[in-house]
């Protein structure tokens, strides 16, 4: 009898608990529609950008009456969409890096993405870029900006001290020489955060030298090459090293938000880094003279690295695909790409619209003359992951447990070779 | 008919313990089932399909280099980070329990770190070690303090473990205190009377009451310690050259960024092994002794 009610009560509680669940499941579903209108969640990992992303949103709500988008931008923000993609919770529209990013590639991969190739706007895209964009001849994103790397440099003390801005690495490395010959500080390098690191060799010392890597990769992919046997790949790593001797010093403890804060306040003459770090110099100190060039180039022949930045996806699970198109339509109309990047100082991948960047004047004219070179192949992600692992290990003398290039190269083409089939499966011909 | 009501009384008692028990088992042994089904997948943590691989992710796990580093890391810590909070914590709750001018107002500074938020104590700190460092070697022209401890991979753990310190001994400080006070001062009278030093009360009446105090402490921070994974993330995160990685941080990499979820996983439940031995060991150790034993 007593075990009856007991047995009662329990399944009693549980009918409960399941209900409850039940309710809140319901709940969320009902947000959606309670308001008449469709409503969608852009989800943007930008943080620089989040504002000019609100006036595009805000525009578009304005300009129609059936669809409410709403930007979402959290912290660590790879890491949520990583765990969203893993529970089957995609937001509608993801803004997304590049196709040298591992990341996208890994989303395209999985089929995360929406197919979008009858999208009109992609017509509007910059030719040369449109290759670029396309994965295994479909198209999942659309892209909006590109951004690029190169030297900033302050321009005031470069003025005060008469320099000129270097043309060939040589002329860089007397200039620095120079600078240091005075007690100042020629670079910041923020070497505590991995990625200045590979951002430092791959894009602006590789990339300017080298231009677009996808021959190389693919060679060394097929075994045709290795990274240490590479024609460059060896001589601009050792750069990234050579160059370490003009820094701040200390190197390893200096982190990006701390080195760009430095810079700003005009603690050294030159900072590597890429476009995206102006927004930040600028709110740093507001009244600082801000040059950019391209890092040079052995015999001046200096190309410039450039990577999508900014593409926008659909989820290919967004139960409202229509709406979110016709989001993507609007974001990537001239008028609000021109709006994006008079505001983020990137690079348009439409045509008609320019690039309004005063401070890379110098780039931007190189990138219209063609010297441009759009990054579109992304590495296998274990090959990018232990580069960016283990390239502190080649600033470290090795009693420290540090390692020489050639290991380090080396370590990098054995996974590389251990992981080929993910690159040829997307890249192969 | 005694033994029947005491019965239904442990039943009436058992309901009231219901909604807890079904939340532990909603919220904890649910997904730990689940992550231990994962642990047995090579899913990428985004993929929609995934194969089993059967315990090929533990086999790859032990001979993985870098878990063992991580493991190392964490066991090292957990060691130096329990003697530092018992001592340290000790040595101030002793000093805080004197009749000092201001006790009031140093034991509310001495809490002060405990109460600020682990972000903020991780960019106050990484300031304090990039800029003040260099300044004290430079006044005291110690090799040591030449540059900041956190680039440097063999001094990267001790900066982290001075800052958890100063922060995580907060909180032992105010139950020793706590633990101090409840010792009988007659106890101490007497021992005076019957010409017992200094030390001799410490060890002989203090310490046996500190026991069960110290107990938690001791628990707790070896718990901390081996599943450190906020004070790396907010000041190292890894680095330098993956120097203070620890295995959260490592199950964390794994699982966010690398694109491992099924190993990170694995690695996680032999985490959870290592310390629920290692938590029933000390607890054994500690619960050895204590007043009147």
């Amino acid at each position: 009898m007593k075990k009856k009610r007991v047995l009662a009560v329990v399944m009693a509680v549980t009918m409960l608990a399941g209900m409850a669940t039940g309710c809140s499941s319901a709940g969320g579903e009902d947000k959606g529609s309670s308001s008449g209108k469709i409503e969608l969640e852009f989800f943007t990992q930008k943080r620089e950008a989040s504002e000019t992303f609100d006036k595009i949103v805000e525009e578009f709500n304005n300009s129609q009456d059936e669809i409410i988008v709403t930007q979402n931008i959290v912290p660590d923000a790879t890491s949520v969409l990583m765990s969203r993609a893993a529970t089957g919770d995609l937001p509608d529209i993801i803004q997304v890096g590049g196709m040298q990013d591992s990341n996208t590639m890994q989303f395209m991969k999985e089929g995360h993405f929406l197919e979008l190739t009858d999208m009109e706007c992609l017509d509007n895209v910059v030719d040369e870029y449109k290759d670029a964009i396309t994965f295994q001849g479909k198209n999942y994103v659309v892209p909006i900006s590109a951004n690029f790397s190169g030297v900033f440099y302050n321009k005031d003390m470069f003025e005060e001290a008469g320099y000129e801005v270097p043309t060939t690495y040589d002329e860089l490395i007397d200039l620095a020489k120079d600078i240091q010959s005075k007690g100042e500080v020629p670079f910041l390098f923020p070497d505590k955060d991995a990625w200045t690191i590979v951002q430092c060799w791959e894009d602006n010392i590789d990339g300017s030298a080298r231009g677009d890597r996808s021959q190389v990769y693919a060679d060394i992919a097929n075994g045709a090459t290795t990274f240490e046997d590479d024609a460059l790949f060896p001589e601009t790593l050792q750069k990234v090293i050579d160059i370490r001797q003009y820094g701040q010093g200390d190197t390893l403890s200096l982190g990006y938000d701390q080195a760009i804060s430095d810079f700003a306040t005009g603690k050294s003459y030159m900072f590597m880094q890429g476009v995206w770090a102006l927004p930040s110099i600028k709110s740093a100190n507001p009244d600082m003279n801000i040059g950019m060039f391209s890092f040079p180039s052995n015999d001046g022949d200096t190309k410039v690295s450039m990577g999508i930045d900014v593409n926008l996806a659909i989820s290919a699970d967004c139960e409202n695909a229509d709406a979110a198109k016709e989001f993507v339509e609007f974001a990537a109309s001239k008028e609000m790409v021109q709006l994006y990047v008079d505001n983020d100082y990137s690079v348009p991948c439409m045509k008609d619209v320019t690039a309004n960047i005063p401070e890379a004047e110098m780039i931007v004219n190189m990138i219209n003359e063609g010297k441009g070179a759009l990054q579109s192949t992304a590495l296998p992600k274990a090959v990018a992951d232990e580069r960016q692992n283990t390239i502190q290990k080649v600033l470290v003398p090795a009693e420290d447990g540090g390692e020489d290039i050639s290991t380090f190269l080396e370590n990098l083409t054995k996974v590389f070779q251990e992981n080929k089939d993910e690159f040829l499966e997307l890249y192969g011909e | 008919m005694k033994k029947s009501r005491l019965f239904q009384r442990n039943h009436i008692l058992f309901l009231f313990t219901l909604p807890i028990v079904i939340m532990y088992c909603v919220f904890f042994i649910v997904p730990l089932l689940m992550g231990m089904k994962n642990s047995f997948t090579d899913w990428s943590g985004t993929s929609p399909e995934y194969d089993f691989i059967g315990i090929q992710n533990y086999i790859d796990i032990f001979q993985d280099e870098r878990f063992r580093n991580a493991l190392i890391f964490n066991f090292k810590y957990t060691i130096l980070l329990t003697v530092g909070t018992v001592v340290i914590s000790l040595i101030i709750a002793l000093i805080l329990n004197q009749k000092l001018k201001g006790r009031t107002f140093l034991r509310s500074i001495y809490f002060l770190p405990a109460i600020l938020s682990l972000v903020t104590v991780g960019l106050i700190w990484n300031e304090l070690f990039y800029r003040v460092t260099p300044m004290i070697g430079e006044a005291t022209g110690l090799k040591i303090f030449e540059s900041s401890w956190l680039g440097d991979p063999k001094l990267a753990m001790y900066a982290i473990l001075i800052v958890n310190l100063w922060q995580g001994c907060a909180t032992p400080i105010v139950l020793l205190i706590a633990g101090l006070q409840s010792v009988p001062q007659d106890l101490y009278e007497a021992a005076q009377i019957d010409g017992a030093n200094a030390w001799d009360r410490f060890k002989s009446i203090t310490v046996p009451y500190l026991i069960p105090v110290l107990n938690i402490v001791i628990v707790t921070s070896v718990k901390a310690g081996l599943t450190t994974f906020d004070y790396i993330k907010a000041m190292t995160d890894g680095g330098p050259m993956q120097a203070t990685e620890s295995v959260g941080i490592l199950i964390y990499n794994h699982a966010m960024q690398e694109g491992k979820f099924g190993y990170s996983v694995a690695e996680s439940m032999i985490l959870f092994v290592i310390i629920a031995l290692v938590s029933v060991l000390t607890m054994r150790m500690t619960n050895n002794k204590k007043v009147g034993d």
